[in-house]
């Protein structure tokens, strides 16, 4: 199985990657692949059901309830393990649906530029400039609590980000003489779009690690604002929620081991964008 | 000075625009999604349809929408006046309990830059003044740590051991009950001392240690990063090579290092309000924090839409307006700007 890998054309993409950009890469897959297979064999991996009364409460870390009992007698292990489930559905959504409009926007502003390129630069600078999360409150606010319409909030706000950055590459690309060939060769403003897109995916990579890792952060503080899924489902950010009160008694395992996992996903997601960042010299800004 | 006067009017005007394509934003988004917001306060308890329409009057959402977008801009800008609650207590000017949850946010982000900007400083210039070493690896590792340190747990965690175990600091509110300030500028820290009560000014300042570390350490990491990044570029230019030249000792030649290292960070200082205002609102509603991000989730909880609604657009008016101050800061000591 090993060897099977290290013959893979990854294997031999993460091996050129120069220290201490390697380690980052290598810990932050080994972090994100852990949490998919733990969300895909969720369950097959809790011990207990995550929504129901199965032992005393407020018990702490013990073999049998790796994690402890919450307030009402759940345990937080089988929690934290389906819970790992809404945050990737919930981030995976956002950034499908961020990417299908800020590419293709920035595509479009980046290679005709004129009018539409400074009316759209203009406003995905503006709610680039307002704060985030705050817009992403006020979305799911109005769109009311549940986990897609925290993937819409959540989307709104990534926009600008993909936008901005494919937008700046594009102008670079533009200028380059392959594309001047192209459009010499009388290519169609389709294809050389798409010549364009494929010259600048590292890009859209890196930012896309990046704002998964901010993302994530942010879908926590939605469900953590009871903005996402409601009590009793399983999810990250209203576990530290409602472990919060406890917390502050001495319980302090029902909300900081859901917590816990937010950061290192965030974490997972961050150190792969940093080291495919270095590797590729792209100072991207999320 | 004539000349920065005119300086800052520019700028100030430029400043309009945005607030205008913010509050446009904003007024559509509230608008055009899905859901009605009276039926949401209302949930599903029934309400005479006659009350309904009471409460749809009241909130302007039975005129036309242009006339709603026009009523309530030049309600906020001229009379301060951002529509009334549409939850328990219905009916109060939301205006009110801006400028009473106002305060509160504004110590708050004060004390949590203070607190970002030092913990940035001294790490930023560790990693920069020793290339690197291990120490800039750290310090790396440590910006991109601050970077995915979520705020409540950072809090939780700061709440658990400082507060609950060492009982040195409180973990929630702003001022101990029993204690008051007579209110001046809503600053307890500046207030309690502008009275005298120095038994105040401990009591407001063992509150505001945990919130304040708590945002100050998450935003600290861009700070580490930008002051690193600049000094290292900076200890490598010609002047700083010249002084070396001439003989001029190590410490003094970091030292105008620093001083021309920094006028970045003024800008960044101005870029990272939106990301301050942003945590403030966790950082609060983890610490019970009585400011504007607070009051946006507890209006949450009553799907009390023109209280969301006025605390969104009076935050686009901060950002608006923080960025006109670090522009005008920008140019006060960076001299090439020109004015």
């Amino acid at each position: 199985m090993m060897t099977l890998f290290l013959s893979t054309p990854i294997s031999a993409f993460i091996r050129s990657f120069p220290q201490p950009a390697k380690s980052m890469l290598i810990l932050g897959l080994v972090i994100v692949i852990s949490i998919v297979v733990m969300a895909i064999l969720a369950p097959y991996i809790a011990p207990h059901d995550p929504a129901s009364r199965v032992y005393i409460e407020l018990q702490p870390p013990s073999r049998n309830y790796l994690m402890g009992t919450n307030h009402v007698g759940m345990d937080v292990f089988s929690r934290v393990v389906w819970g790992s489930r809404v945050v990737l559905f919930v981030v995976a959504v956002s950034a499908a649906i961020s990417m299908a409009f800020g590419v293709p926007l920035g595509l479009i502003s980046g290679y005709y530029g004129g009018l539409v390129d400074r009316v759209l630069s203009i406003i995905m600078d503006s709610i680039y400039a307002f704060p985030s999360l705050i817009l992403a409150i006020a979305v799911a606010a109005v769109l009311g609590p549940s986990p897609l319409n925290a993937a819409i909030s959540i989307a709104v706000i990534y926009v600008p980000t993909y936008y901005r950055m494919v937008r700046g590459e594009t102008l670079k690309v533009k200028q380059m003489p392959f594309i001047e060939a192209l459009i010499v060769l009388g290519c169609s403003d389709a294809t050389i779009l798409k010549s364009i897109f494929r010259n600048i995916t590292q890009t859209v990579l890196v930012v896309f690690s990046l704002s998964v890792a901010d993302a994530i952060l942010t879908e926590a503080a939605l469900s953590f604002l009871g903005l996402s899924v409601t009590w009793p489902t399983p999810d990250w950010g209203l576990d530290l929620r409602s472990g919060q009160p406890h917390l502050l008694n001495g319980y302090w395992w029902i909300a900081m081991c859901p917590g816990l996992m937010i950061i290192a996903l965030s974490l997972g997601f961050a150190l792969i964008g940093e080291a495919l960042s270095d590797y590729f010299s792209i100072a991207a800004k999320v | 000075m004539a000349g920065l006067g005119r300086y800052i009017v520019i700028r100030a005007s430029l400043i309009v625009p945005t607030i205008l394509i913010l509050y446009t934003f904003v007024f559509i988004l509230l608008r055009v999604l899905p859901g009605d917001p009276i039926l949401a306060v209302v949930g599903t308890r029934y309400i005479p349809p006659a009350q309904l329409e009471e409460m749809r009057r009241m909130a302007g959402l039975d005129k036309p929408i242009l006339v709603q977008y026009f009523d309530y801009l030049l309600g906020v800008m001229l009379r301060g006046d951002f529509g009334k609650t549409l939850a328990s207590p219905i009916g109060k000017p939301v205006s009110e309990y801006l400028w009473e949850r106002l305060p509160a946010t504004v110590e708050l982000t004060i004390a949590s830059l203070i607190v970002a900007s030092l913990i940035g400083f001294i790490t930023g210039v560790g990693g920069a003044l020793r290339r690197g070493s291990r120490l800039d690896t750290s310090m790396r590792i440590y910006s991109i740590l601050t970077y995915t340190l979520f705020i409540p747990v950072l809090g939780m965690g700061l709440q658990y051991f400082l507060g609950l175990k060492l009982k040195l600091f409180y973990v929630s509110g702003r001022l101990s009950a029993g204690i008051y300030v007579p209110r001046l500028t809503g600053l307890l820290l500046l207030d309690s001392l502008l009275a005298g009560d120095l038994n105040a000014f401990t009591d407001a300042l063992r509150h505001i240690v945990l919130p304040s570390l708590t945002l100050g350490i998450v935003l600290s990491g861009a700070y580490t990063r930008l002051i690193r990044n600049n000094l290292v570029e900076v200890l490598n230019s010609d002047f700083i090579r010249a002084y070396r030249a001439r003989g001029i000792p190590g410490h003094r030649v970091a030292m105008y290092a620093i001083k021309n290292a920094f006028i970045p960070v003024v800008t960044y200082m101005g870029l990272q309000i939106a990301m301050l205002l942003g945590g403030a609102v966790l950082t609060e509603t983890t610490f019970s924090w009585p400011g504007l991000g607070r009051f946006i989730y507890e209006r949450i909880e009553y799907r009390d839409y023109s209280s969301i609604q006025g605390a969104v657009i009076l935050f686009a008016f901060i950002v608006g307006l923080m960025n006109l101050i670090v522009d005008i800061v920008y140019a006060l000591i960076d001299p090439r700007v020109k004015y």
